[in-house]
């Protein structure tokens, strides 16, 4: 079985964010970088798969700038085989652009993917675009936010989603694409074995064009100062009130 | 090209989320802007009644598709759909809501179009004839402006952002004349599987 | 409360190789998501988080600086990063992993016979055997040349007298390194491996400690216990043997004492951010900015000594009076640090909401364990002036 699983270095959401002087992207300097948490998800669902299945490779793929190449370390240090290094520098790409470029990819694999497993989101971008777009420009079934997966003797994977008020169990029969979400299961760490194993794991870089992006960012600003606190009243008679605002002001209702 | 926006609206027994009909207002206000009509595209059960209140929230048309197939809500299906009616309609946008499974259609129709995709939309204006989408980005610390090469843009609004709009009038409302079910991916002899189908 | 940064202000993660950040990584998550939950309740009553030793164990945190017998065989600036981001958590869990590596695995490693590392090694580096390393004594502790325990030859082996104080790990160890005197003088000072359970062998923990609480402190109890020839180690024979496991401890703790040190700047900062007095947060006050600033700075310098320390000791060139030099330093101000950052967080700072009262506690016993910080300024001194101020 070959799973591939896509994955982001994007900046820690504890770094504070310094919007550049072009307006555009963000101060990188002095910025820590990780794992995409959500793909964290992804590369274990794989390593268990791969464990249960009892062989198989984990391809661990990447699109994002030369320092990316540590974040594809990182996978192959928690178990990941084979790492697929597509060398981009822009920060918050167009969600197309990226999809296609990683689609394109994968469909250049050998031997072809099995599986396709991404985080639901990054947390940097937050589009949660790329799993599916992934998956519906490859013709892939995808599921996405999946927080239960589960291979049947016959291959297919049971997996589980939530959904408004419940949640949702459906059957896939791969080649497919899923999106793994929080509470799927706990990522290993990457032991120190596993580190020095990753020194000697192969991180290819194939010549897949970078597709052209049907979107950008114009500009970046800070958002709004958080308004203060407010008191509309006291007991069950400010209840009118707060409903009014919450509908008209904070528009939550 | 038109120069028409799509909203599209999940039924479920003839009702429809409030959060839908805030796609369909904007929807409408962008159309208007850029010299459009803004079209509903109603899936799910009851499609048919609920398309014809869509005038009311501005569109001048709604397409209702109510097949068993998408009586559920199934993310291969909804996509390979709605591109396809989207397609047809050579639309300036697809707008949709970020609820739960906007979220995850959205990106799937943005996929089949070859779309721009903005999710999570707080805000959306037309300069100089041109959609501009502000969104959150690093985890709320910043708001980008995006902005579009492509002919189409696939927008999703956040929830309870955007206004409903109450207006007079009524959509010429008309069944989807297509099984939804040939949309649906078909399993082939290169062994890929359909749509998971829920169990 | 949002996720723990660390201060690197001179960005001294560009001088780490992409193995040793991995490495780093690793141990600040697991610092984060396993030791911290449980830390302020095991040090509150005075319990080791045993736990904790089979996933060190697993990620390969024990003798990781070792070569083969199923050890990680990492350089010194990784292994001195994993001490680093375990004390982050606690002196105590530091402790353990130190002893374990530096104390017990790498004297057998050292001077051990294949058969005495191929017997232990594996098993404590997967933590199914802990160790601990019996020097100090009641009566002996600077001056442990002088330590009153015999080993006396018998046919087929030795029989051991005395009583060691102070030992980590002591009463949860399954093997003891023991030194003790085989003749007069210090010349004679043999290791030898103690099992638990072994006849006369006993490890009674000491209780009642305001410091360290979250690690198991014991003294052992040696009363005519009899040990074959094999459980002595062969490579070495006087004060150099136990010293140079403590040059390898001790060399962890000058990494280690950068992790308490952070943990408490981290606090510290964040705290002084938030708090208001007199209408404005107090970090905006003069006085708790030059706190800070002193704080960083040294832990700037900390962190610099530590990473040269440590790349001379790759090269195999460090000297005993360098890693005294920088246990000395480090460790002090990491006590320093430790209490200024309580003095920031004020009434707050002394409740175990908080970490530094708990590391300021820990860092009293780290000043004082593996060389005190008076014996560490007499080595350096003798290395400066050529002159002896011991005796
Ligand atoms: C929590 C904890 C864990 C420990 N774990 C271990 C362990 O695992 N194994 C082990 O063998 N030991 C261990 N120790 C013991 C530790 O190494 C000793 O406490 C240390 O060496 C000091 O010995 P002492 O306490 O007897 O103090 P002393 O040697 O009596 O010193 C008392 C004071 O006198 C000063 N002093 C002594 N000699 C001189 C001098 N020549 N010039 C100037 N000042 C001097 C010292 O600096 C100190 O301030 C541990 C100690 C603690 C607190």
């Amino acid at each position: 079985m070959h799973i591939v699983v896509l994955i982001k270095r994007v900046p820690d959401t504890a770094s504070k964010i310094t919007i550049a002087a072009d307006g555009r992207t963000i101060e990188t300097a002095g910025l820590q970088f990780v794992l995409n948490p959500y793909d964290e998800f992804a590369i274990e669902a794989a390593l268990q798969l791969k464990e249960q299945v009892g062989a198989g490779t984990v391809t661990v793929m990447t699109l994002g700038p030369a320092e990316a190449a540590q974040t594809l370390r990182s996978a192959l240090a928690m178990g990941a085989d084979r790492g697929v290094h597509l060398e981009h520098e822009q920060q918050l790409g167009d969600p197309y652009a990226i999809a296609r470029t990683l689609a394109t990819a994968i469909q250049g694999l050998a031997p072809p993917a099995d599986l396709v497993l991404a985080g639901r989101q990054a947390v940097d971008s937050q589009s949660l675009a790329v799993g599916p777009m992934v998956a519906s420009l490859l013709e892939l079934p995808c599921v996405t936010d999946v927080t239960r997966l589960e291979r049947q003797p016959e291959g297919k994977l049971r997996v589980e989603r939530e959904v408004e008020g419940g949640h949702e169990v459906l059957l896939v029969e791969p080649p497919a694409l899923l999106t793994t979400n929080k509470g799927l299961n706990e990522p290993r760490y990457a032991s120190l074995k596993g580190i020095m194993a990753a020194k000697k794991k192969p991180i290819e870089e194939p010549a897949v064009p970078i597709a052209p992006a049907l979107s950008a960012i114009l500009r970046l600003e800070y958002p709004p100062a958080r308004q203060g606190g407010r008191i509309v009243g006291e007991g069950a008679a400010a209840v009118p009130e707060l409903v009014r605002l919450l509908r008209e002001e904070a528009k939550v209702l | 090209m038109s120069n028409d926006v799509i909203a599209f609206v999940q039924a479920r027994q003839g009702e429809v989320k409030r959060t839908n009909l805030e796609a369909v207002s904007e929807g409408a206000r962008l159309a208007a802007g850029l010299g459009g009509r803004c079209v509903a595209v109603v899936m799910g059960s009851g499609a048919a009644e609920a398309a014809r209140r869509m005038g009311r929230h501005g569109a001048a048309r709604a397409i209702a598709v109510d097949e068993p197939a998408v009586h559920d809500y199934n993310g291969d299906v909804y996509g390979r759909t709605l591109a396809e009616i989207a397609r047809a309609r050579d639309p300036r946008a697809v707008v949709l809501s970020a609820t739960a499974a906007g979220k995850d259609l959205a990106p799937r129709v943005a996929a089949r179009l070859q779309a721009g995709y903005a999710a999570d939309c707080t805000g959306v204006e037309l300069r100089e004839g041109r959609i501009v989408a502000r969104r959150p980005v690093y985890a709320g610390k910043a708001i980008a402006e995006v902005g579009f090469e492509s002919p189409v843009a696939v927008l999703s609004l956040r929830p309870n952002n955007f206004e409903v709009r109450e207006v007079e009038g009524e959509a010429r409302s008309r069944p989807h004349p297509r099984s939804p079910r040939a949309c649906a991916p078909t399993s082939s002899s290169s062994g890929r599987a359909g749509a998971p189908p829920p169990i | 409360m949002s996720a723990y940064r660390a201060l690197d202000l001179f960005e001294l993660d560009a001088l780490l190789t992409e193995e040793e950040r991995l490495v780093r990584d690793t141990a600040r998550s697991f610092v984060s998501e396993r030791v911290l939950p449980v830390i302020e309740r095991h040090f509150e009553q005075g319990s080791f988080p045993m736990d904790l030793i089979p996933q060190m164990a697993e990620l390969g945190f024990f003798g990781a600086n070792l070569e083969g017998y199923g050890c990680a065989g990492l350089g010194a600036v990784a292994y001195g990063l994993i001490m680093q981001e375990l004390e982050r958590g606690d002196s105590g869990v530091r402790s353990c992993a130190s002893v374990q590596g530096s104390l017990c695995m790498y004297p057998i490693y050292a001077y051990g016979s294949e058969e005495q590392k191929e017997r232990w090694l594996p098993r404590m580096a997967a933590g199914e055997v802990i160790g601990c390393f019996g020097l100090t004594e009641p009566d002996h502790g600077s001056d442990p040349g002088s330590m009153q325990t015999r080993a006396r030859r018998t046919a087929g082996g030795w029989v051991l007298n005395g009583t060691k104080r102070w030992i980590t790990n002591g009463s949860i160890a399954d093997l003891a390194v023991v030194w003790a005197r085989t003749g007069e003088d210090a010349s004679s000072i043999r290791g030898f491996l103690v099992e638990k359970g072994t006849p006369g062998f006993s490890a009674p923990q000491i209780e009642r400690k305001w410091s360290l609480r979250a690690s198991v402190t014991s003294d052992l109890i040696l009363e005519d216990v009899e040990v074959p020839d094999s459980a002595m180690l062969p490579g070495v024979q006087g004060l150099r043997g136990p010293l140079s496991c403590l040059n390898q401890a001790r060399y962890g703790i000058a990494w280690g004492a950068i992790g308490a040190m952070q943990a408490c700047f981290d606090e510290a900062l964040r705290y002084a951010t938030a708090r208001t007095q007199f209408g404005r947060p107090i970090a905006g006050f003069q006085l708790t900015q030059h706190k800070l600033c002193e704080m960083a700075s040294e832990i700037t310098k900390a962190q610099l000594l530590a990473l040269r320390l440590g790349r001379l000791k790759e090269q195999g060139r460090a000297q005993p009076w360098q890693i005294s030099l920088a246990k000395r330093n480090n460790v002090y101000w990491a006590l320093e640090i430790a209490r200024t950052a309580r003095q920031i967080l004020g009434a707050s700072g002394i409740t175990h909401e908080y970490q530094c009262g708990r590391h300021a506690a820990n860092l009293e016993s780290v000043i004082t364990y593996e060389g005190t910080h008076e014996i560490h300024t007499l080595i350096v001194g003798k290395q400066l002036t050529g002159l002896d101020a011991f005796q």
